[in-house]
């Protein structure tokens, strides 16, 4: 099966897009996933990039994205719109695609879906594909759970029935009984790990690109690398010595500095980190008026929850505003937290079932949460004043 | 953003005079490298020396103090480029021009001083410079600048001596302070995120010597095709212990490192130093040496395998048989860095696609190969990587004319950058395009016809060759060569 099926496979198995098609411009062109519209092709001839994929999303994801792009060009401010996409523009059709293509990764065609275009080929188009997905989505259920608590006109009604719509399809409350006994060997712990990361992405907690998992055992933290899948992470798994007397660790996740962190405290063992979704709306709703607004993503300083999971600022990496500077402190006193726009972090001081159950709950409380501020918004204006 | 004027030296009447440019050379050409292929293209008969800053020179945008430097490679009679860090640049352009084309020959050895015209004099101190190392004899002789930074290969140091030119001065201007443009932040974040620039293991904090670490791991270092045995697992960058950092203009990166007063060898100079055996605790010293006298490390580490002599013995009086490099494992005559091509195909077909010869930096293929950045791709397969490699060579060329640093493209893309000058990233690919396809016209001038496309005899494996022709017939074809 070649690279680019195999991604149409991911999109259509995750239920995140009905449609998905690849054309692919070598020194010949080649298409897979099915026919393609003139239109779209007449926009890869123009573009001559080398992987265009087009996909159109599956519900709920399709209803937000248009929702999200009602205003024109968006761009919520979670964390892998602001630091990989910028923005996502929308175009009315596809004659307007190659000009938005010039100039960023991926745009919306109102109407029909995303189409991205990437010079490194199916996975690429993929990871762009889903985060216009993971933005849009995000955008249209922070806008909308902020104006209801602010009392402001909203779409409660659509948000809603799409709520209910991903509640069924997306939200998954029984877990699987991952590993026990995972520090037996490397191999019991590079076991685990891929076997935690998979459960994490068929949960729906992320988009298998996105999140990290680690252990660490025997001075060694051994983390996924940067850039894998959290479905696929066999042989995709750093070991990193805690001494830092070898760079190997190169490859490691962004968070490596933040999970080494972390483990200075005694007794965390594992490290899960993940981007549920209403996690991530959930922290970034917040109607305080503040003199850090705008500037939340570094440098809320409220305290504030999702569920019993506190919510701390900081970016992805390293850097005066990173979460490393933010994240291990919050992670001394509790099990599970919530980097704002970003997703949730959660230890456990065994194996990855504490870990994986402290993520669900988390994200089953950031969805109750929303629901209500949604169901209270509509009581409300249907009240008599 | 640019002065419209280039200063043209000619050192045999020891005259001056500018030559301004139009606009739609700055469209095309962007400034910095593109800037150089032109004016190099252009006077190529006049043999001239070319440095030139471009349209970021100082912003103060991260990694913009790079100085872009051209001309035919005393070596090889093919192209040289490389780029360099310090005040250089950004001095030029505080004297108005976005380059310097330097001809001729001075009947004695001079220096040029720039500040506000031209003069013949001794460099006043405190001065921006570039001087050649002090080697006479090589022809790999690679320049210093501000007596710390250094181009990446050798040449210009020998283009230096040969034009009897002992330094070059340049009043320097004040230090640029970072732009308060969203441009700024986009980038910086971005940085921030990428663990091989600045995470607890990255270059920033290790130097870009931290490489060594991963190209080991995957057994691709240069012993592989030195057939030398591999070094020792604990002789890498973290065992040089504490470092200060020092950074190119205002750089957050801060990649270049010091131990007690001696800078730390970069990536391919260490890995190099350390397969050629040279003992652990002596590589910062050895390094220092070869630095002072302009040794381009990779070629002479090359020559050290080819003699079988001792290498620092080889180092400190290099014998006049190895004055002219060595060419067993080059490509255009340009002696391959420190990553094997076997374990790295990306890698190998950028060597020997590069108009300068083998060069892991035109295409950049160790970033998706070996850092996985913007994602990972199979090192062990050629497949796909000429699609791949032309993107990349194109992105690398326009960042190039920015100029920014090559490091910054582990994560930062043409996206980002062309929020700085207000345009789209598929503008700067297809001035990058124009840029690349300029320097393989004047290669082609040269002499190095498409042929010359082609690695060392047995640097792959017969069925690595086979899959790595049909990739390279591909890329003749998409870069319309074949």
């Amino acid at each position: 099966m070649s690279l680019f099926d195999k991604y149409i496979n991911k999109l259509k198995k995750q239920k995140l897009a009905d449609e998905a098609v690849y054309i692919v411009t070598e020194d010949s062109v080649s298409i897979y996933g099915g026919d393609v519209s003139a239109e779209l092709m007449h926009t890869a001839n123009e573009l001559k990039a080398y992987c265009l994929l087009y996909i159109r999303p599956s519900e709920p994801f399709m209803t937000a994205l248009e929702k999200a792009a009602e205003g024109g060009e968006f761009a919520p401010n979670d964390s892998e719109t602001r630091t990989f996409l910028h923005t996502v523009p929308v175009a009315d059709d596809f004659a307007d695609v190659s000009q938005a293509l010039k100039r960023r990764k991926a745009v919306f065609v109102r109407g029909h879906g995303i189409v991205t275009a990437a010079p490194f080929g199916a996975e690429q188009a993929f990871i762009f594909a889903s985060s216009v997905l993971f933005s849009g989505f995000v955008k249209f259920f922070s806008d909308t759970g902020e104006a209801a608590l602010l009392g402001k006109s909203c779409d409660t009604e659509s948000a809603l029935r799409l709520l209910a719509e991903y509640i069924e399809n997306f939200h998954h409350t029984e877990l699987p009984e991952l590993d026990r006994d995972i520090l037996l060997s490397d191999e019991s712990i590079l076991s685990s790990m891929a076997q935690a990361g998979r459960a994490t992405v068929e949960l729906g907690l992320v988009d298998s690109f996105f999140g990290n998992i680690s252990v660490c055992h025997d001075k060694n933290i051994y983390i996924s690398r940067t850039g894998s899948s959290l479905d696929e992470l066999e042989y995709e798994i750093d070991i990193c010595p805690t001494d830092e007397s070898t760079c190997t660790g190169l490859t490691a996740s962004s968070e490596l500095a933040s999970h080494r962190k972390i483990y200075e405290t005694p007794g965390k063992q594992v490290i899960l980190h993940a981007h549920p979704r209403f996690s991530v709306i959930m922290s970034m709703i917040c109607v305080e008026d503040c003199e850090n607004r705008g500037k939340c993503h570094y440098a809320c300083i409220k305290k504030r929850y999702v569920g019993s999971s506190p919510i701390v600022p900081g970016e992805v990496g390293n850097g005066p505003r990173a979460m490393v500077n933010t994240l291990p402190s919050a992670m001394r006193d509790n099990d599970s937290v919530t980097v704002y726009g970003h997703g949730v972090f959660t230890v456990s001081a065994s194996d990855f079932n504490d870990a994986l159950r402290l993520l669900t709950e988390t994200e089953t409380a950031a969805l109750n949460e929303y629901q209500s501020i949604l169901l209270a918004s509509q009581t409300s204006t249907r009240s008599p004043r | 953003m640019h002065t419209g004027k280039i200063l043209s030296v000619n050192l045999t009447n020891l005259s001056w005079n500018i030559l301004p440019l139009e606009k739609c050379i700055y469209d095309k050409f962007i400034g910095g490298r593109g800037l150089s292929g032109h004016l190099l293209g252009t006077y190529l008969e006049n043999n001239p020396l070319i440095f030139c800053n471009g349209p970021l020179t100082g912003s103060g945008y991260q990694t913009s103090a790079r100085c872009a430097v051209m001309h035919i490679n005393p070596k090889t009679g093919g192209l040289f480029r490389s780029d360099f860090g310090g005040r250089f640049a950004s001095a030029l352009k505080n004297e108005g021009y976005d380059g310097l084309m330097i001809t001729g020959r001075a009947e004695s050895c001079i220096s040029l001083v720039i500040d506000n015209g031209v003069r013949f004099a001794d460099v006043p101190r405190g001065y921006a410079t570039v001087s050649p190392g002090a080697d006479r004899n090589i022809k790999y002789c690679k320049i210093i600048s501000d007596g710390f930074f250094t181009s990446h290969r050798g040449g210009t140091g020998t283009m230096m001596h040969r034009m009897n030119l002992t330094a070059i001065g340049i009043r320097p201007s004040g230090a640029p302070q970072a732009p308060d443009t969203s441009a700024y932040e986009d980038i910086e974040r971005l940085i921030n995120a990428a663990p091989s620039l600045t995470g607890r293991l990255g270059i920033g904090k290790f130097g870009t010597a931290a490489l060594y670490d991963l190209t080991r791991a995957r057994d691709i270092l240069p012993n592989t095709f030195f057939n030398l045995p591999q070094p020792a697992a604990n002789t890498n960058a973290c065992a040089l212990g504490e470092t200060q950092s020092v950074s190119c203009g205002g750089c957050t990166i801060a990649c270049r490192k010091m131990k007690n007063g001696l800078r730390v060898p970069e990536y391919d100079e260490f890995a190099m130093l350390l397969c050629m055996g040279v003992p652990f605790e002596r590589i910062i010293e050895t390094y220092n040496h070869c630095m002072k006298q302009g040794i381009d490390i990779i070629t002479a580490c090359h020559c050290i395998a080819q003699s079988g002599m001792d290498p620092e013995e080889f180092l400190y009086d290099i014998p006049e048989e190895f004055y002219n490099g060595s060419d067993r494992f080059a490509v255009k005559g340009v002696e391959l860095p420190a990553i094997a091509p076997n374990g790295a195909l990306g890698v190998a077909l950028g060597y020997v696609t590069s108009p300068n010869g083998a060069d892991w930096t035109t295409a950049m293929a160790l970033t998706h190969e070996i850092l996985r950045k913007p994602v990972p791709t199979d090192r062990q397969s050629a497949e796909g990587k000429a699609v791949i490699n032309i993107a990349y060579e194109n992105a690398k060329a326009a960042s190039d004319s920015l100029p920014v640093c090559r490091y910054a493209l582990f994560a930062v893309s043409l996206e980002e950058y062309a929020k700085t000058l207000n345009t789209t990233a598929a503008k700067l690919a297809e001035c990058g395009s124009d840029i690349f396809m300029n320097e393989i016209n004047i290669i082609r001038r040269l002499g190095f016809g498409i042929e010359t496309d082609r690695l060392p005899q047995g640097a792959l494996t017969p069925e690595q060759q086979t899959g790595f022709d049909a990739e390279l017939k591909k890329y003749h074809r998409m870069r319309g060569l074949a």
